[in-house]
């Protein structure tokens, strides 16, 4: 499988001095070390998972590679400069201001309409190099505040609008930008941004003051394509303000906003002012085809050129056996984790909190959906992702694996005096794949005389029932952009649900890793700040709150002819990623 | 041996010598060098380790997690991982044992978990020692050990010796390659030096033996101010002078050349003058002498009535001294003939030639002439030699003053030549006149006693010498004297005399 393994191996010399350039404290060369070094273990991951899948994905993996790397590096082949339409799974539009973009479609959207200061590779996250800035920031301290510089690169353009026309991007634009991303009014992801001033220095410098230090690991992606890391123009948003941006985003990417159609689509157009040049396609057509049937047909009659997939056992499967048609799996998955609360006995006992993990088997969750979407979760972060993770590896050398051993179960029941059992309420979402793993656990835990008792309730009311009265045992699937992230909301106590002083996701109602989490927080050398969230994961395995059960990655097919124009092995977008350099190669 | 020879096996050794001196030397301290870099280098690694699992059990402690098994293994894996990440050279590693000889932490992963209970090395660390020496996977390995009491590990920080020393191992070649390609350096440069050293006594030395063959044109050019340069110019200036007085005496001589030959021919030209006017004079005036002495002898005898004693007294005075004149002249001429009329040599017995002279002299009966012995027979001018002989022999006739005069006549052979003697017992010559009885017109007895030309043994010494011997006397006052002359045997000696 020369695809997915080779490109990133990493050199043993680098790892031996990984610990060197932290003496160095170069920070910026270890950060760049430790991502490279997550995305070859991802690499390596896929390989091996890969291994245990059907032949017929080994073919789709060569066809991947023809497609999608063949292609983009064979310039000479005839390129159709159409506009690519894409089957979404969902039924209209989400917000297009991109500080508020949540659902799958406004990220897609952000992703091609907008740029950060850094953005993640694209098909390549978590690793991260500059965007609109000219290069990586680094940082000084003064007077115990940690100022980073950023130097924009010139002549980046914004897209024209209805009211504001084209205009070069400045430091003025950045800073006007990111104190909208730091104001809750005009940002979901505000709370990132907490703590931290911006100043223009210069026409394209910027410095960003943070009263408490991050390390590179936590700085650099709050300024990435993502969230609240979007720039947006400062001329547009006052002309307009975020009303009028929903109406006619105005960004700076490779695609601008052109027309939206309720319900149906949304158009954009090739930015011919981008940056990094104009886009190989015209432009970008986002279908809103929420019925799975629906979309297939239509991407089988060809009337879309990528469909978002569906999870469904045998529909990937059967999707790669139709010719010209390739399906690719990509991070960033979402995690599935078990939470068990501590508060409500008898998971107040750690015994017994075990005895459920040892019930449990993720071979049976993962079978819930296709084989080609899922990978086992060892540790809360999940490692495959992003920094800060436990590896499996780790996981097993520390013993908190968790492999399904019903006799110890049975044992830790005893002991804790439930040798019968118990039983316990728990709330599924209507979800296909939520129902489908609660059932799973509630078939593993009744082997060890636990009852579990199901509530089907809709997605949303899940969400809300879950926050509002915690129940004894919650599956929650997430994705959240860094470690800090995940720890920090769902096993800080400030997160804990309804009591916490920042109600969260912390269903656990744990306490005990604070101050490891806000230490990490705070700690800006990379090493100590990995030692400090593996010993918070570790903590919170040894005590069993949470049971990371597996992730769920995205997928699309596409047309053969669809030539991404990168690799593509996880985007924070959720999407393959349409860039300048997406393009349609010319059937003969 | 030259001395080119000399300075360089003196020199040359010392020089190999104190370079393979500094050579070894400077490997010998360069290794103490490393020896001592390479202990503070391990125990550097070996605080950076410890420091690493320091932090990690402070970490454990500060969040309470030290009674969580898992927290504590973790903390070990991570300070396990910095550990390994430590550097130690290329070959070098940092790797920990528990106390009871288990590998827990070591760069090979298949190294951990394995027993090494039993090395010797394990034993010394695990009595305390903390610098160690020991043989490791096919080397030697230099190692600091230290035990992290809360883990109970022993922390070793190792390095093999190869890499250590590898520097130094690696020189090892190459400094002896240097140090020969040094010595064969300092060798050509020593040679040359000596060589360049030499160069100018060589140049003395062959300039020294050019001037002694003569050649004083030659000139040593030795650049520099040095003792040799010195050398040089003063050499080059006593050739100078050498050369300059040469050419004086060589100036000189020719210019005396010249002047002998001038003069020679100036005494030639006047002695043939002097002879040729001797001659014409001799013979000018014998016929105006010869008429004197006839008109005289008319006179005396015409006018012999006329004249009283006293007048014819007078007149025999002046016949007297006219036949003196003549005799003079007659002497004159006679000196002037020898050398000037070419002569002829024929074979002459020289006994019947005395004889005869003897026999026509008429010796008085008191005096004896006798020939004593054999006189021999030489190859000469008769007239010449009858000259010689009849002069000698009428000296000793003539002044004879005793009652029984004896003349002899001898001659002894010589190898080379004849040596002739006439002795007499006469009256003797005084030591002091040896030499003046020899020149021409000088008489010992007054003319009036004894009538002489003064010219008879100017004669005879001009005759001996011309023929290339040479005459003298013996003789003392009043006991009688003996005239020896020689003569070269050959014809040829005197010919070319």
């Amino acid at each position: 499988m020369p695809l997915k393994a080779q490109p990133f191996k990493v050199k043993p010399s680098l790892k031996r001095n990984h610990f060197q350039h932290v003496r160095m404290a170069d920070m910026k060369q270890l950060i760049c070390l430790i991502l490279w070094l997550w995305v070859s273990s991802m690499a390596v991951h896929s390989a091996l998972a890969s291994e245990s899948v059907s032949a017929s994905y080994d073919q789709s993996a060569v066809l991947i590679e023809n497609a999608a790397e063949g292609a983009s590096e064979d310039n000479t082949l005839p390129v159709e400069s159409g506009v690519l339409r894409f089957g979404m799974h969902v039924s209209e539009m989400g917000k297009m201001d991109p500080h508020f973009a949540a659902g799958s479609q406004s990220r897609v959207f952000a992703d091609m309409v907008y740029n950060g200061l850094l953005r993640y590779q694209p098909g390549m996250a978590p690793a991260i190099e500059p965007d609109l800035a000219a290069h990586m920031p680094e940082f000084e301290m003064a007077a115990g505040k940690q100022i980073w510089t950023i130097h924009l690169r010139k002549g980046v353009m914004f897209h024209p609008s209805p009211q504001t026309e084209a205009y070069e991007l400045t430091a003025e634009d950045v800073v006007f930008s990111l104190r909208k991303s730091a104001d809750k009014r005009s940002c979901a992801y505000a709370g990132e941004y907490a703590g931290m001033a911006f100043q223009a220095t210069g026409p394209y410098t910027v410095q960003i003051i943070l009263e408490q230090p991050l390390s590179p690991t936590l700085f650099f992606p709050k300024f990435t394509n993502y969230a609240g890391g979007f720039i947006v123009s400062k001329k547009a948003v006052q002309k307009m303000w975020s009303q009028g941006l929903n109406q006619h985003p105005v960004g700076t990417g490779p695609f601008m906003f052109k027309e939206h159609i309720p319900g149906k689509k949304l158009v954009l157009a090739s930015h011919t002012a981008y940056f990094r040049g104009r886009s190989l396609l015209e432009g970008v057509e986002l279908h809103f085809v929420q019925d799975l049937e629906r979309r297939e047909a239509l991407f089988l009659k060809g009337e879309l050129d990528v469909i978002a997939v569906s999870g469904q056992k045998g529909w990937i499967e059967r999707m790669e056996q139709t010719p010209g048609v390739v399906v690719e799996t990509h991070g960033v998955g979402e995690v599935f984790t078990i939470y068990f609360n501590t508060q409500i006995a008898p998971l107040n006992d750690v015994r017994i909190r075990r005895a459920m993990a040892y019930a449990l088997d993720r071979g049976e969750f993962k079978n819930t959906t296709s084989m080609r979407l899922v990978g086992d979760a060892y540790s809360p972060v999940p490692a495959d992702f992003m920094p800060g993770g436990l590896t499996k590896k780790e996981i097993e050398t520390l013993g908190l694996t968790y492999t399904k051993d019903l006799d110890r179960a049975r044992r830790l029941m005893e002991e804790a005096g439930f040798p019968n059992g118990f039983s316990m309420k728990v709330v599924s979402s209507k979800k296909r794949i939520y129902r489908q793993v609660y059932e799973v656990l509630r078939r593993q835990l009744s082997r060890i005389n636990i009852d579990c008792r199901i509530t089907i309730e809709s997605h949303a009311n899940m969400h809300r029932l879950i926050r509002k009265r915690p129940g004894a045992v919650v599956i929650y699937a997430a994705w959240r952009p860094n470690a800090d992230a995940y720890l920090t909301r769902f096993f800080h106590s400030d997160s804990i649900v309804v009591t916490g002083k920042k109600p969260d996701t912390n269903f656990v109602h744990y306490k005990k890793v604070d101050k490891l989490i806000e230490d990490a927080r705070l700690e800006i050398n990379p090493a100590k700040q990995l030692n400090l969230w593996g010993q918070a994961q570790v903590m919170i395995m040894s005590d069993m709150v949470a049971y990371p059960v597996m992730y769920t990655n995205q997928g699309c097919a596409r047309k053969m002819y669809v030539d991404y124009g990168h690799r593509l092995l996880s985007t924070m977008a959720l999407y393959p990623q349409f860039t300048e350099k997406t393009r349609m190669i010319h059937q003969p | 041996m030259k001395i080119y020879w000399k300075i360089l096996l003196t020199v040359l050794p010392l020089v190999l010598f104190f370079l393979f001196l500094s050579v070894g030397t400077t490997y010998y301290f360069s290794k103490k060098a490393l020896t001592d870099l390479a202990e503070t280098w391990l125990e550097t690694r070996l605080a950076e380790a410890l420091k690493i699992t320091e932090a990690q059990t402070q970490l454990l402690q500060h969040y309470g997690l030290e009674s969580v098994p898992a927290s504590i293994e973790k903390a070990k894996m991570d300070a396990g991982t910095a550990i390994t990440a430590i550097e130690v050279g290329e070959l070098g590693f940092v790797f920990a044992v528990s106390t009871k000889g288990v590998v827990t932490l070591h760069p090979d992963v298949g190294m951990v978990g394995r027993d090494v209970s039993g090395e010797a090395w394990f034993k010394e660390v695990f009595q305390g020692e903390k610098k160690l020496v020991y043989w490791g996977p096919g080397n030697t390995n230099m190692a600091r050990a230290a035990l992290f009491e809360p883990w109970e590990w022993i922390v070793l920080a190792t390095s093999p010796e190869k890499e250590i020393y590898g520097v130094a191992n690696k020189m090892k070649p190459y400094i002896f390659y240097l140090a020969i390609l040094a010595s064969i350096a300092m060798s050509i440069v020593l040679m040359f030096m000596t060589r360049r050293l030499t160069a100018p006594l060589i140049s003395l030395m062959a300039g020294a033996d050019r001037i002694g063959k003569g050649d004083l044109q030659t000139r040593i050019s030795i650049p520099g101010r040095d003792e040799f340069s010195r050398l040089a110019d003063v050499f080059n200036q006593m050739a100078a002078q050498l050369q300059n007085t040469l050419t004086t005496l060589q100036q000189s001589h020719q210019e005396l050349e010249l002047r002998v030959q001038e003069r020679t021919a100036q005494l030639k030209s006047i002695n043939k003058e002097l002879k040729e006017f001797a001659y014409v004079v001799s013979h000018d005036l014998k016929a105006p002498l010869r008429a004197i002495s006839q008109l005289t002898h008319w006179i005396s005898m015409d006018y012999a009535a006329a004249f009283d004693r006293e007048g014819r007294e007078m007149m025999d005075l002046v016949l007297k001294r006219v036949k003196r004149m003549d005799g003079l002249i007659e002497g004159v001429l006679s000196y002037s003939r020898i050398g000037r009329i070419k002569e002829h040599g024929e074979t002459l017995d020289l006994n019947m030639l005395v004889g005869e002279l003897i026999e026509n002299a008429m010796p008085p009966p008191h005096i004896q002439v006798v020939i004593e012995g054999e006189l021999p027979v030489v190859q000469r001018d008769p007239i010449r030699m009858e000259q010689v002989f009849q002069n000698l022999i009428d000296n000793a006739v003539t002044y004879m003053d005793k009652p029984q005069g004896a003349v002899k006549i001898g001659c002894g052979d010589e190898e080379t030549h004849w040596k002739f003697s006439v002795s007499d017992n006469g009256p003797g010559v005084d030591k002091q006149y040896h030499d003046k009885i020899f020149q021409i017109f000088q008489t010992l007895a007054p003319r009036d006693e004894h009538e002489s030309s003064g010219v008879g043994l100017t004669l005879v010494k001009k005759i001996v010498e011309q023929y290339g011997g040479s005459i003298w006397v013996a003789s003392e006052s009043g006991k009688g004297s003996t005239f020896y002359f020689t003569l070269p045997k050959r014809e040829h000696d005197y010919a070319t005399a």
